[in-house]
């Protein structure tokens, strides 16, 4: 998993958010397309691209596209 | 270990009624007034359209009672062979006594008759239908009637709009009767009180009772819903989370117990708490889609213990009464608590889901 192909995957699957749209340095919630749904559709990406569910805590501590990508990544390592 | 095959029992039927008035999310424009394009995207990405609720006044007890008479009617049941009453509900009428026995006086039931309730949500058919094979597998219950189903949308804060699009209101029934040639079912439960939180309605009971003349505060979350501490509350992401996190390993740990494959088994119903969130757990199972109903919730809304069955006569209902299925079902959600179950149903002589005309004297 690269954090290119992350981003390719959020950018399919977040309604509102076109293609070249973000950057591993993109502060999401600050995007005005960014909603409630738009969380919900980033924990099924992090779901389907890493088999891992980000807690509620973890999540609301990411500020970036990068802090999703490590997150989920660091929990992916972790679960093994 | 809550791992259980049963032997000598037999879904017998399912009738489900349904709350008497549809809400179409287009016409929710006071809950979205704010942002009209958000109704839009729950449409396309959540999959919600329409649900039915059942306005104050009309009960979990008044729609069981409704499915209840419908069911043994159809089948032919007198109230003299129904051994026991189970009635899984988080929304009965009153404290005390409970659900099951005010239904037993209003179908008139016999003295003979066993009656209660058991507290849980979108895991509750599962619990009750393992209850059900229990009773007539080792119990010494001929017929056992099952009832499942809440308002849950009488909890929701009319200004909630995270929540209040998803719920609908109905109670299915179910009869399960005791059979020597009945194959077995199988059924695995499991618990995690710690994630309690997740979906709750805060006061209301010992902890935090309700004082007569009291207003509630009314909270504004972050994203702009409304709810007082007597309201339902749902954390939507953790929910989404408990549910990819728990369900395959569930779903895989109950077919290994069957002895079963996915190619083996005709449907996968799962309780229908959105569309979205049953295509992610479909996805994530490899399942293939025409064996996962997950219409149902777009047209009643999330309908807690009732959507399993909801989902069964809504989707599978034709099928049921004709030929039989083998199913997979599993429910989720409030406790936490997940319950899941393989078993093979039908043909059934009753497999239907109706709306609420009224209460209908015997």
């Amino acid at each position: 998993m690269t954090i290119e192909r992350f981003i390719a995957a959020l950018e399919e699957n977040i309604e509102g958010i076109s293609p070249g749209t973000l950057r591993p340095e993109t502060e999401f919630r600050a995007l005005p397309a960014w909603d409630s749904l738009a969380s919900l559709s980033t924990l099924a990406v992090i779901d389907a691209e890493f088999g891992v569910q980000l807690a509620g805590a973890s999540f609301r501590g990411c500020r970036t596209i990068a802090d999703l990508f490590h997150a989920s990544a660091a929990l992916a390592a972790q679960q093994g | 270990m809550a791992l259980s095959r049963l032997e000598h029992s037999r879904l017998a039927g399912l009738s489900v009624c349904a709350g008497p008035v549809e809400r179409r999310l287009e016409e929710e424009t006071e809950l979205f007034a704010h942002a009209p394009q958000e109704a839009e995207k729950l449409r396309r990405l959540v999959g919600l359209d329409r649900r039915r609720t059942a306005p104050p006044g009309i009960t979990t007890l008044d729609l069981g009672e409704a499915a209840a008479r419908d069911l043994l009617g159809t089948l032919g049941v007198a109230p003299g062979q129904v051994d026991a009453l189970i009635f899984v509900t988080q929304t009965p009428d009153q404290p005390q006594p409970c659900n099951a026995n005010l239904l037993h006086a209003r179908l008139g039931l016999p003295k003979t008759t066993a009656c209660f309730d058991v507290n849980q949500g979108c895991s509750g058919w599962v619990y009750g239908l393992w209850l059900a094979h229990l009773m007539t597998s080792a119990g010494g219950c001929s017929r056992v009637l099952l009832l499942a189903g809440d308002t849950i949308s009488q909890l929701i804060h009319r200004r909630d709009r995270a929540t209040l699009p998803l719920f609908g209101d109905a109670c299915s029934a179910t009869l399960v009767e005791r059979d020597e040639t009945a194959p077995p079912a199988w059924f695995a439960l499991h618990s995690d009180g710690a994630g309690a939180a997740a979906i709750r309605v805060p006061s209301g009971g010992s902890r935090s009772p309700s004082v007569p003349g009291e207003t509630l505060p009314e909270v504004t979350d972050e994203d702009g819903s409304v709810r007082t501490a007597a309201h339902l509350h749902m954390n939507g992401l953790e929910v989404f989370n408990f549910t990819l996190r728990e369900e395959p390993a569930a779903v895989r740990e109950l077919l290994a117990f069957a002895g079963k494959t996915i190619e083996e088994t005709d449907a996968f119903v799962f309780h229908q708490a959105n569309a979205f969130i049953l295509q992610n757990l479909a996805k994530r199972l490899k399942l293939p889609a025409e064996k996962v109903p997950l219409g149902t919730a777009g047209r009643y809304g999330n309908q807690s213990s009732a959507s399993i069955p909801a989902a069964l006569c809504d989707e599978l209902g034709k099928t049921l009464e004709t030929k039989g299925l083998r199913l997979l079902c599993s429910g989720f959600g409030v406790g936490l608590s997940w319950a899941s179950c393989w078993l093979e149903a039908g043909p059934l002589r009753c497999a239907r889901i109706f709306v609420f005309e009224g209460r209908t004297q015997p």
